[in-house]
């Protein structure tokens, strides 16, 4: 919903410091793009607090700008912080996704990388009353008709949509042929998935994971290489699908700040890695905890573009 | 049905800790204190004090931030009777005629008519929230992007009841604020549109900024250029501060239909609070006894124009809850805060909340019972001295509305720009006040534009193409024969002698 | 003179339609199995836009809009107090980030209530900045929206 995105939401975590740490950054601010409520938006509270915790910032704001993959709140970012070092965007595969399949006029090139968190995987799920049972059976349909599967879940170029594009492609199907639904935000994608408005969904594991312990959705897949302990659904490999996507999830900082302030960035989230807050934040998502600090982060961003971009284009996602 | 009532004893028995009084009366008038603020609504309210509650137990914490959330909606009518100036999108249509009544010197009953029917619509929607909340849901759930999308052509239809003296000039204005709906980033195809390569329009284009300037400042430069001296003095006479016998009488049914329209559509994901005023102010314009008396037809304002609106506005507040509470959907962006808020305290809203925080939900529930008394205990005493108000001279009123009108707009964005953006679209609101194009309009087309046309694509899509969706599902095909007999059967009267009113 | 701008309105409603109509025809998108891409509804509201306008312009030129009386024949325009209001909106945005949200938003108060004839500018003044601090204090200090400061405090 256009008008949900347009609130622009400010959070104040008036925080009591703990110990005078010399380096703590003064009332940091982090952009979020993304509405309230979801992976994103926690990711970056959840760190914001941690980091309060750790006594390397004194208090931290958020601001919620939601929509296009969170390319809008990345424009906004870039434009606005500018050499600011008390602020940081929350990115991840997501956000590279929507760049490389919009192309829009700012990327992640113009901000300044700081820290990669962890990754999270997808699962795909049913409504309790849907006779599928199996990612195989999802096959079956595409097979036979690919727009009879209607695919709900964030939007196009995002993680989900290209799990989609690439289960379809394993299966033989031209994957542009899918019939993908994009919603805004997790609370919608659930209610039509609940509702059956679309044939399977897809989102990640701890948006759904409620809906599938009250047994009201049925998980079929994750999108994890191997089994997890934590999540007891079969993954796409061992459903014979050749299909691994993670959803990694980090932190940049403003354009053309200082090495001096790029390093008191990246101190203050590893310092908050180490906070008890954060390790319950990472187990109680499902959240798989891959740090990877500056110039690897920097590298690894880079390579997950390409990857991106050649498999948006393997799956004539984009030309 | 027992199991419930002694739940809600039990309920009862937490929130009228005296804590959790305080809780909820600090809500409250919080809540109240920001709705009367345009531009700063109760998402934003929610999400700061989030990390102040951190230190509060549970039910203290979110029975204050439901009495934000709740305080809110009560406050928003209160700078658009006053002032016109809407802070909300879903205190348009009370701006309508809320100001027109305030401009006669009705301040009073409007504000009146909107708290005590606030009261009414949010107490009802939280006995029904009470009483029906788990089939509510199942209801709700119905509802896809072919039901929204015929939901949203029926709230277009009946735009036409706020097109004003000219049905033509009155499509001008809807025509230009579609326009305007398009600027800004596609969320479908995720491409720009109209945004000339300008990053500050990928965002769109703010409503607030819109609102405020055709209404507020457009009226104020209206005013100044036209009227420096005040003849309009009634301005400044009050002649009622209490509702008449008269006005509870055509406010009683309002509110009960405004309630009743709001409540389901608040429990819908995806539906927002807009739609349910629209209708609701449609119905009252098409089923009122008084039609001369609506704004759009130049009177002096329909206090049943005011009552039901509000109460639709109000019972989707409570309605929200619905899908919140057990579902753990969020139906708008205050209801996803209140999500975060949950979660905060690792309780997870959804189908296990009731199982798991039975104690702390239904002490929720019934301190939503207790914030509606409060609300209007707060509110009711307020009336008289924010109709006072009016009577302040006309320089400083005037220069008090802009004051207001440029710190809602400056604190979204912290943009001088915007500013400027509000003068601009405030002279477009004199041009357009002067040849009588009536500015609501614009502010619905821009609403109902992108809402729509999301849900269209996506409909579509689900259906492959196949336009005939929106009558093939039973509820998309009810809202669609319910919006041709809208569109239709007043021109089968009028052909059979009857008129009801006139266009061009 | 009313005819021309009635007719300069109608024009200018014809020419957003065009604009529209054009950037719908430069939009690519798939249009996938909906059938409808992202220029769709443009397209149709520019077309909408065109019909309106050409209906305006139509009713323009022949006698004037409908259903609508110039109630203001023989109004004197005060076109010094829109002066003052107009002066006092862009004063504020130009100041606003420099001499602070308080005394930027007194400026406002004072010109506008100028503009509508006010003669005690002194007392204008105070009333703005006492109208303006609780606002001020509920935004920074109880929800810290940030607010351009003097002094880099209080103000």
């Amino acid at each position: 919903m256009k008008l949900m995105l347009r609130h622009a939401l400010v959070v104040l975590a008036a925080a009591v410091l703990t110990a005078g740490s010399a380096l703590a950054l003064d009332n940091l601010k982090f952009m979020i793009g993304a509405n309230p409520g979801g992976g994103y938006d926690q990711t970056g509270r959840g760190l914001g607090k941690a980091m309060v915790e750790a006594g390397a910032a004194r208090s931290v704001q958020f601001e919620n700008k939601g929509g296009a993959g969170g390319t809008i709140g990345l424009a906004q970012f870039v434009n606005s912080a500018k050499g600011d070092g008390n602020s940081m965007i929350v990115v991840g595969a997501v956000m590279v996704g929507a760049i490389v399949q919009n192309k829009p006029p700012m990327t992640l090139a113009q901000a300044t990388p700081i820290a990669r968190l962890f990754y999270e995987y997808n699962v795909f799920v049913v409504p309790a009353a849907s006779p599928i049972k199996t990612m195989k059976d999802v096959v079956d349909m595409l097979k036979k008709d690919p727009g009879a599967v209607k695919w709900g879940g964030g939007s196009r170029g995002s993680v989900d949509h290209i799990s989609v594009a690439q289960i379809a492609k394993s299966a033989g199907v031209d994957p542009t042929k899918i019939n993908y639904v994009p919603f805004q935000g997790g609370g919608e994608a659930s209610a039509a998935i609940l509702g059956g408005h679309v044939t399977v969904g897809t989102s990640g594991w701890n948006e759904m994971a409620q809906f599938v312990k009250s047994g009201k959705m049925r998980a079929i897949a994750v999108t994890a290489g191997t089994r997890l302990s934590e999540i007891a659904v079969p993954t796409l490999k061992e459903q014979g699908i050749n299909v691994e996507i993670g959803n990694w999830r980090g932190v940049y900082g403003a354009p053309g700040i200082t090495d001096v302030q790029k390093k008191a960035l990246i101190d203050a989230v590893i310092a908050a890695t180490k906070q008890k807050s954060w390790n319950d934040a990472l187990a109680s998502n499902d959240w798989f905890p891959a740090l990877l600090t500056g110039d690897d982060f920097a590298k690894f961003v880079d390579a997950d573009h390409k990857r991106i971009e050649e498999s948006m284009r393997a799956v004539g996602l984009i030309k | 049905m027992i199991d419930t009532w002694n739940l809600l004893l039990g309920g009862f028995a937490t929130a009228l800790q005296p804590m959790n009084l305080m809780w909820a009366f600090i809500g409250c008038a919080l809540g109240t204190a920001i709705g009367v603020l345009p531009g700063i609504g109760p998402a934003l309210t929610v999400a700061m004090l989030l990390p102040v509650t951190a230190k509060v137990d549970p039910a203290g914490a979110l029975i204050m931030l439901c009495g934000v959330y709740y305080g809110a909606a009560y406050g928003g009518s209160t700078t658009s009777i006053l002032m016109n100036t809407p802070g909300e999108s879903s205190s348009i249509m009370t701006a309508l005629e809320g100001n027109a009544m305030a401009k006669n010197g009705r301040a009073g009953p409007a504000l009146a008519t909107a708290a005590i029917g606030s009261f009414i619509a949010g107490t009802i929607g939280v006995i029904l929230l009470t009483l029906f909340a788990p089939l509510v849901a199942d209801l709700a759930l119905k509802f896809g992007p072919a039901e929204f999308f015929s939901l949203m052509v029926l709230a277009f239809v009946t735009v036409s009841s706020v097109l004003g003296a000219s049905m033509l000039r009155g499509m001008v204005s809807l025509a230009m604020g579609l326009a305007i709906g398009l600027v800004g980033m596609d969320s479908i195809a995720g491409i720009p549109r109209y945004t000339a390569g300008v990053p500050e329009l990928i965002d769109g284009i703010e409503f607030v900024l819109v609102a405020v300037g055709l209404f507020a400042v457009g009226e104020a430069l209206y005013s100044v250029l036209y009227d420096p001296k005040g003849e309009d003095a009634t301005r400044n006479k009050l002649t009622s501060i209490m509702m008449t016998k008269e006005d509870w009488k055509r406010s009683w049914p309002a509110w009960l239909r405004g309630t009743a329209i709001g409540f389901p559509f608040g429990s819908v994901p995806a539906g927002g609070a807009e739609i349910p005023t629209f209708l609701s102010y449609s119905a009252e314009r098409k089923l009122s006894k008084y039609p001369k008396e609506f704004s759009g037809e130049g009177g002096k304002g329909a206090i049943e124009g005011v009552a039901g609106p509000e109460a639709a506005n109000n019972a989707t507040a409570a309605g929200a809850l619905v899908p919140l509470l057990t579902l753990g959907i969020p139906t708008s962006a205050t209801a996803a805060i209140l999500i975060a808020a949950f979660q905060n305290y690792n309780i997870q809203p959804g189908p296990l909340l009731f199982q798991t925080s039975g104690p702390l939900v239904w002490g929720l529930i019934a301190s939503l019972y207790v914030g509606n008394v409060m609300l209007l205990v707060l509110n009711l005493p307020l009336v008289g001295l924010w109709a006072r108000l009016l009577t302040i001279p006309k320089p400083q009123l005037y220069a008090g509305i802009l004051v207001f009108a440029s710190i809602g707009v400056y604190g979204m964005r912290q943009s001088a720009f915007d500013l400027v953006l509000m003068y601009v679209i405030g002279v477009i609101g004199v041009i357009m006040r002067r040849f009588d194009f009536p500015v609501a309009p614009v502010i619905v087309g821009m609403i109902l534009g992108p809402m729509s046309e999301k849900q269209l694509r996506n409909a579509l899509s689900i259906a492959q193409g196949d336009w005939l969706i929106f009558f093939k599902q039973p509820i998309a095909g009810t809202f669609m024969v319910a919006t041709i007999a809208v569109m239709f059967v007043p021109i089968l009267l009028r052909k059979r002698g009857v008129r009801l009113s006139e266009d061009d | 003179m009313q005819k021309r701008w009635q007719i300069g309105i109608a024009v200018f409603v014809l020419m957003l339609a065009t604009v529209f109509g054009v950037g719908a025809s430069q939009l690519q998108s798939d249009p996938g199995y909906a059938g409808i891409g992202a220029a769709f509804v443009p397209a149709v509201v520019s077309i909408f836009l065109g019909i309106v306008g050409a209906l305006l312009l139509w009713q323009a030129v022949t006698g004037g809009y409908r259903n609508f009386t110039d109630d203001l024949i023989g109004v004197a325009t005060d076109n010094w107090g829109a002066l003052w209001v107009t002066g006092g909106i862009l004063l504020m945005a130009a100041l606003i980030t420099k001499i602070g949200f308080v005394l930027a938003a007194t400026v406002l108060f004072t010109f506008v209530a100028r503009g509508f004839g006010s003669k005690s500018w002194l007392r204008d003044a105070i009333t703005g900045a006492f109208l303006v601090f609780p606002v001020f204090w509920l935004f920074t200090l109880v929800l810290d929206v940030n607010l351009p400061r003097l002094f880099s405090g209080w103000l």
